[in-house]
């Protein structure tokens, strides 16, 4: 019975290749902008900053889940304060792997970007 | 500086019926942008959309613990919990109203008999949903997930019946169903308040 959970455990860890999806971008970039002070509030605010739209905590949640999942990115539990009702902050952090997997999607990018008129100069 | 309440309503569900690993912090998080001026229906929004969109990552991110979590609650349902149930309900019923269950009369035997039933079936779900919430460490999607499963597969396997045996069909599932999601929602310790002091 242990064998048998431990194969499903294994199996749900093994690292996806998928690439990230462009809210996924997002929430690596705003890790790396903020260092080690990132969590959920100000990630959320970042890329509302950046993006200048609103942005579903939930959502930024479960972008950082599936990122740990595959081990771009690692956490740890913060300290509890009064104004969030006793609940403690957790910290997220971006990983070596995912700072590789975050150039190579820049290079990427940028590839496909370089040599296209109609994207010069900002008019489509 | 005042502290502000978020809504309580809102906070509870999310608390029960949030999924994932950091639920306590997306709380957190939710409490302390709703201190920072946001109003109740900005909260009330991030609550449901959380709600709807933490099962739907952890059954991604979980795949096939979601389905052993079916599975074993699927087999420990149909093949150890109900079998003594219906045995004991089936003979009370036979004892005590089925004279009137042939005749279609309510009568109040009868009426005993399917309070009786409706409860221990309830009962049942309870335990069923505890258990798969306590073989898999309080994951709330797989849970969900189980509780649906079990509503599709009666319904298509169970003949409905006419008239009363119709009622008595849909108040046993969902007796089960609403169980199900008792025990593993609101009883079973749920894994994901990690960090909650409160």
């Amino acid at each position: 019975m242990t064998c048998f959970a431990y194969f499903f455990i294994l199996r749900e860890n093994m690292a996806s290749s998928n690439p990230l999806s462009n809210f996924e971008l997002m929430v690596m970039l705003a890790l790396v902008r903020l260092g080690d002070e990132a969590y959920g509030v100000p990630i959320a605010e970042e890329i509302e900053a950046h993006s200048r739209r609103d942005v579903a905590v939930g959502s930024v949640y479960a972008a950082l889940e599936r990122l740990q999942s595959r081990g771009f990115v690692t956490s740890r539990v913060g300290e509890a304060t009064a104004e969030r009702g006793g609940r403690a902050k957790r910290y997220f952090k971006i990983t070596g792997k995912g700072l590789k997997v975050v150039q190579k999607t820049h290079q990427t990018l940028m590839s496909l970007w370089n040599g296209l008129p109609k994207l010069q100069g900002g008019k489509v | 500086m005042t502290s502000l309440q978020p809504p309580k309503l809102a906070t509870w569900l999310l608390r029960y019926l949030g999924c994932g690993d950091n639920n306590a912090a997306v709380m957190g998080e939710l409490a302390e942008r709703y201190q920072q001026g946001r109003k109740a229906a900005w909260y009330w929004g991030q609550v449901l959309i959380t709600i709807v969109v933490s099962p739907f990552n952890e059954v991604r991110g979980r795949k096939l613990l979601t389905l052993r979590a079916v599975l074993i609650g699927w087999v420990v349902l149909r093949y150890v919990l109900l079998p003594p149930a219906a045995l004991i309900l089936g003979g009370i019923g036979d004892a005590f109203a089925a004279d009137a269950w042939r005749r279609g009369e309510i009568t109040p035997s009868w009426c005993a008999v399917i309070t009786l039933s409706l409860a221990a079936l309830s009962l049942v779900g309870v335990l069923n949903g505890w258990i798969v919430s306590y073989l898999h460490d309080g994951r709330r999607a797989s849970l969900m997930l189980h509780a649906i499963t079990v509503l599709i597969i009666w319904i298509s396997i169970n003949p409905q019946g006419e008239g009363i045996g119709r009622l008595l069909f849909w108040l046993n599932i969902m007796g089960i169903t609403v169980g199900i999601l008792i025990g593993g929602l609101f009883i079973a310790r749920p894994r994901n308040l990690e960090g909650e002091i409160a």
